[in-house]
C-alpha cells in the first residue's frame, strides 16, 4: 500500500495514513523459489499448456505437394503428342487442298486420342527417325482377330472421312479407312510411331502385307515385338513370323 | 490486490481454458500480498508456506467453478482466511512472538533507510511488528487485510464472513491498539 495515497474507499479511519505509512516500511516477505515452483508446477499439471503445433511440417508438406503437382503437369505437358501433318504431295486436287486445315485438325485430334498414356514410351518414340510415309491404304482382306477388328466395309467408301480419322482409337483402329489417294494424309513416321499403339501397328502391318510389302511388314512386326514384347499378336501375324 | 475485476477474472478464465501464462501472471500479481497476509495472520513461516500452497491448490481445483463476477482477490483471501482459521483451531498454541521476531529480523530492510535514522526506524518497525502479533486473531486479520491487501470494509467483511460494522469495529480496535503499542 502506498502511504501517500488514501485507502480506496470512503471508510477512512482516524490516523490510518500514519499507520499505513509505518506498515509500508515493514519487510515484504515473499514465498521462496521452491514454493513458487511447487505452485506453478501444480497449476501446470492441472491445466497443461496448449502446445502450439509446429507449422513447418505443414509448410514442408504443402511445398512437396506443389512440387509434385508441378512436376506431374510438366511431365504430362512433355508427353503431349507432336503431330505434324503435311499436305499430300502427289497431284492433290484443289478441293483436297482446300480441306486441308480441317483434315489437319481432325488428324491431330484423333492422334491425341489414340496416344498411349505412359510418358516413357512417348519419349522413346520421339527419338525414332522420322521418314515420311503414306498412311492410308485399303484394309487387307485378312480375317479379323478379336484384338484388331477390321474397319466396317462402308467406312472405306465414306467420302467424309479424312485421312486423320484412319487413326481410330486403339481398340478398333487396326485399319486405315481412306480409299481415295488424293485425300490421304501424310504423317511423319516420327509422329506416327509416337502415336501408334500395338493395335494400330497390327493394322499397319496388315496393310503392308496387303500391298505385298512383306519385307517392310516383317520389319514392322519385329519392331512391334521389340516395343511391345507382351502384346498378344493376332494369329495371322504369328503365322507370319519367319 | 484491488486489480480491475476484468483483469484477474479474465486471467483466471484464460488459465482455466489452457493458457498457462495467464496463471503465471495471476500468481505473480497476488503471491506477495497473499503470502504476507498468511504470514502475519498465522505468525509462523512454515505454517504460512503450507497454507499458501494449500490456498493455490484450492484455486487450482476450483478453477472451473470460478465466475468472473466474483472479485478474484476477495475470493483468494477468503480461501486463505478459511484455511488460517482452520489452522488456528488445529494448532493452538501457536508459535510465539520469538519466531515472528526472527522472521522479521531476517527480512531485508528498505533501501531508503538513512544511517542516522536506522535505529529508530528499525525500532519503529519492530514495535509495529510486535503490535500486530499481539492483536487478537480477528483484529489482526482485519488490520492486515486493510493494510496489506488494501481491502475496503465491505471486502474485509466478505472475506472474514462478518457484517461490515463488525469488520469496522475490529479494525478500529486493532488500529487503536497498534498506535498505543508503537507509541510506548
Amino acid at each position: 500500500m502506498n502511504p501517500n495515497t488514501p485507502p480506496p474507499h470512503d471508510d477512512d479511519l482516524p490516523d490510518e495514513r500514519e499507520l499505513a505509512a509505518l506498515y509500508a516500511r515493514l519487510p515484504k516477505a515473499e514465498p521462496d523459489a521452491a514454493l513458487d515452483a511447487a505452485v506453478l508446477a501444480q497449476a501446470d499439471r492441472a491445466v497443461p499448456a496448449r502446445r502450439h503445433r509446429a507449422r513447418w511440417p505443414v509448410a514442408l508438406g504443402s511445398a512437396a505437394v506443389l512440387l509434385l503437382a508441378a512436376g506431374l503437369a510438366w511431365q504430362l505437358r512433355d508427353s503431349r503428342p507432336e503431330v505434324s501433318v503435311t499436305l499430300p504431295a502427289p497431284a492433290a486436287p484443289g478441293a483436297a487442298s482446300s480441306e486441308h486445315p480441317r483434315e489437319q485438325a481432325t488428324a491431330s485430334a484423333v492422334l491425341r486420342e489414340s496416344a498411349p498414356a505412359p510418358a516413357p514410351q512417348a519419349n522413346a518414340r520421339r527419338s525414332a527417325p522420322a521418314p515420311v510415309r503414306v498412311l492410308a491404304v485399303p484394309a487387307p482382306p485378312a480375317p479379323a482377330p478379336a484384338a484388331a477388328p477390321p474397319p466396317p466395309p462402308e467406312a472405306e467408301s465414306a467420302p467424309a472421312q479424312a485421312s486423320g480419322q484412319a487413326f481410330a482409337p486403339a481398340p478398333k483402329s487396326s485399319a486405315v479407312s481412306k480409299p481415295a489417294p488424293q485425300a490421304f494424309g501424310v504423317v511423319s513416321d516420327r509422329a506416327m510411331k509416337t502415336e501408334l499403339g500395338p493395335d494400330d501397328r497390327v493394322g499397319e502391318i496388315r496393310q503392308l502385307l496387303g500391298r505385298g510389302e512383306r519385307e517392310e511388314a516383317l520389319r514392322r512386326l519385329r519392331e512391334l515385338r521389340e516395343r511391345y514384347p507382351r502384346y498378344d499378336l493376332p494369329q495371322d501375324l504369328r503365322d507370319l513370323t519367319p | 490486490m484491488d486489480a480491475p475485476l476484468t483483469d484477474d477474472g479474465g486471467l483466471m478464465l484464460a488459465w482455466a481454458g489452457g493458457d498457462a501464462a495467464a496463471f503465471g501472471e495471476l500468481y505473480a500479481k497476488h503471491k506477495g500480498p497473499l503470502y504476507r497476509f498468511l504470514l502475519k495472520t498465522v505468525k509462523d513461516r512454515a505454517v504460512a508456506d503450507e497454507l499458501f500452497q494449500e490456498t493455490w491448490s484450492r484455486v487450482i481445483v476450483a478453477r472451473q467453478r470460478y465466475r468472473a463476477e466474483a472479485k478474484f482477490s476477495t475470493w483468494l483471501l477468503q480461501i486463505a482466511h478459511n484455511l488460517a482459521v482452520d489452522s488456528f483451531r488445529r494448532q493452538r498454541p501457536r508459535a510465539g512472538a520469538e519466531e515472528a521476531e526472527a522472521v522479521f529480523a531476517a527480512q531485508a530492510a528498505p533501501e531508503r533507510e538513512q544511517p542516522d535514522h536506522a535505529l529508530s526506524d528499525f525500532e519503529s518497525r519492530r514495535r509495529m511488528q510486535r503490535a500486530i502479533e499481539s492483536l487478537p486473531d480477528e483484529q489482526r486479520t482485519a488490520f492486515v487485510l486493510r493494510m496489506e491487501n488494501e481491502l475496503s470494509l465491505e471486502d474485509i467483511a466478505a472475506v472474514t464472513g462478518v457484517g461490515k460494522e463488525t469488520a469496522k469495529s475490529r479494525l478500529r480496535y486493532a488500529m487503536a491498539r497498534i498506535r498505543e503499542l508503537v507509541a510506548e
